[in-house]
């Protein structure tokens, strides 16, 4: 998935987190977090959203992540949202969050 | 499985604080807002929120729904998608319910 155009998803509220995606004109991932839990959570926070946009398949962005303490499923959701709205693709076989 | 239905909680499907919260309030079933508490232009971050926790949550024990978009407006066919798994081989659960919708 390629990211033509700056994108944002999430809100300031708290247990969110709001998520910047802009193309990467240099190459790889580059991720900017400011958190409130930085200290203890700054890693996973980093990993879930590396791991999220490695699955959409997203090699080339630039992240700005504003996080309010949001949970590892929030992170996930704002970080797949703000990637479907920066490639301008719709979703096709979500398979279903029920089995 | 016999479960009573006295209360059920709201939950606007964009908030992932209430969705975090909803199971401490001790409601028998909640539900998952798509549809009146989502702002038009948040409705794909809704679904992906709601599609999230349902995958993440512990949903043992309580009866969970989710409230999808008017089928007419385009977006609830995408919010079924996302929810409901499609069963058997050939049939998604976009066409099992068009085929439904156009029979009522």
């Amino acid at each position: 998935m390629e990211i033509k155009k700056m994108a944002l998803a999430g809100t300031m509220e708290s247990g969110d987190i709001m998520i910047t995606l802009e193309p990467n004109d240099f190459g790889g991932l580059e991720i900017e977090l400011n958190s409130t839990v930085e200290k203890q959570f700054g890693c996973e926070i980093r990993r879930v959203v590396g791991e999220t946009l490695l699955e959409l398949g997203v090699a080339d962005a630039r992240v700005t992540a504003v996080d309010k303490g949001a949970s590892d499923c929030a992170i996930r959701a704002r970080v797949k949202t703000a990637a479907y709205r920066a490639s301008g693709k719709k979703v096709h076989g979500w398979g279903g969050a029920r089995q | 499985m016999k479960q009573l239905r006295r209360t059920m909680l709201y939950v606007p499907g964009n908030n992932p604080g209430m969705i975090n919260d909803a199971g401490i309030y001790s409601a028998d079933c909640i539900m998952f807002d798509l549809e009146d508490s989502v702002s038009i232009a948040e409705k794909d971050s809704a679904r992906f929120l709601v599609y999230e926790a349902l995958k993440t949550l512990d949903l043992s024990g309580k009866e969970y729904l989710v409230r999808i978009n008017d089928l007419e407006s385009g977006l609830g066919i995408e919010d079924l998608e996302a929810i409901a798994h499609p069963k058997g081989r050939h049939s998604s659960a976009k066409d099992r319910v068009c085929t439904g919708y156009t029979e009522l």
